[in-house]
């Protein structure tokens, strides 16, 4: 595998996803409610949102990235 | 499934390969490709075993069934084929008559046109040899000369070509043309020797006789 192989490969893949915006939809924004959607949940349990709030922010777009991989793709 | 194969094509001509489905084309293709299994005795392309680096760089191999992404425009499919290639996209779109197409994503184009974008990716990089495997099926017969005409010019560039088809009429179109039938060679033989053979010029007419007298 050469570099300018995996190069090219790389920049097609990422142009098939330019192609699908619901799939880009789901990885951006899908997090970004769901952490909102927990704030919200979790108003009167400030310091459980503030200890959970961040590790959950990065395990969200894993979710969905797994999500569009084994489905979408 | 192929048995007693024993057949040859050269570069500067266009080899026809013929037969019902199930008769082993596109087995022969693969062997030659490099990329069919379990093949017992010799293959030998352009003086290397197939599937040699050497092999791979000189060799369009288009499939049976369109091998190009789906959620790509026609033109991203033949620049990604370009850049694995370490070539130039060149004049492909023009001589498959897609440049039309060119921004089109290959999921909403029709079988046809599909097709066509698969033998534009293989005719990325000028090969040396082309294999294409049902290259015509599903065109209509204006696209279909077309095709051949340049399948024809191609040759004469110099490439060595490897057709198959199940439409025997196309063999007329051919240089050479090999008849497969139950995995076996019935003939390897120019349009006119065949016609000579047979005694007449109706080439499904022709095949069914050269099987009879067998």
């Amino acid at each position: 595998m050469s570099g300018a192989r995996t190069l090219a490969t790389a920049r097609r893949v990422l142009l098939q996803l330019r192609h699908d915006p619901r799939t880009i939809a789901l990885m951006l924004l899908v997090p970004c409610v769901l952490e909102t959607l927990l704030r919200l949940i979790y108003a009167h349990h400030r310091t459980t949102f503030d200890q959970a709030g961040g590790p959950l922010l990065a395990f969200f777009p894993l979710t969905t990235v797994f999500l569009v991989t084994s489905i979408a793709l | 499934m192929l048995r007693d194969v024993d057949v040859s094509f050269c570069a500067g001509r266009v080899t026809g390969l013929f037969g019902p489905s199930g008769s082993g084309k596109s087995t022969l293709i693969r062997a030659i490709a490099g990329v069919q299994s379990n093949v017992r005795g010799t293959v030998t392309v352009l003086g290397d075993r197939p599937g040699s680096m050497a092999v791979r760089r000189a060799l369009g191999y288009m499939t049976q069934s369109a091998s190009v992404y789906e959620d790509l425009t026609v033109a991203e499919n033949v620049r990604y084929f370009a850049a694995i290639r370490g070539d130039q996209v060149g004049d492909v779109l023009e001589r498959v008559q897609l440049s039309s197409h060119a921004n089109q994503l290959v999921r909403n184009l029709s079988g046809g046109q599909r097709a066509r974008v698969s033998l534009a990716a293989a005719l990325v990089g000028r090969p040396r040899l082309l294999l294409l495997d049902e290259p015509t099926v599903g065109l209509d017969p204006l696209l279909r000369r077309d095709l051949w005409q340049l399948f024809g010019q191609l040759a004469g560039e110099g490439a060595a070509l490897l057709v198959s088809s199940h439409v025997l009429d196309e063999a007329r179109h051919c240089d050479e043309v090999i008849l497969l039938r139950d995995g076996r060679i019935v003939a390897q033989l120019t349009p006119a020797e065949l016609s000579a053979r047979t005694g007449t010029d109706d080439l499904d007419e022709a095949f069914m006789r050269l099987i009879e007298r067998r």
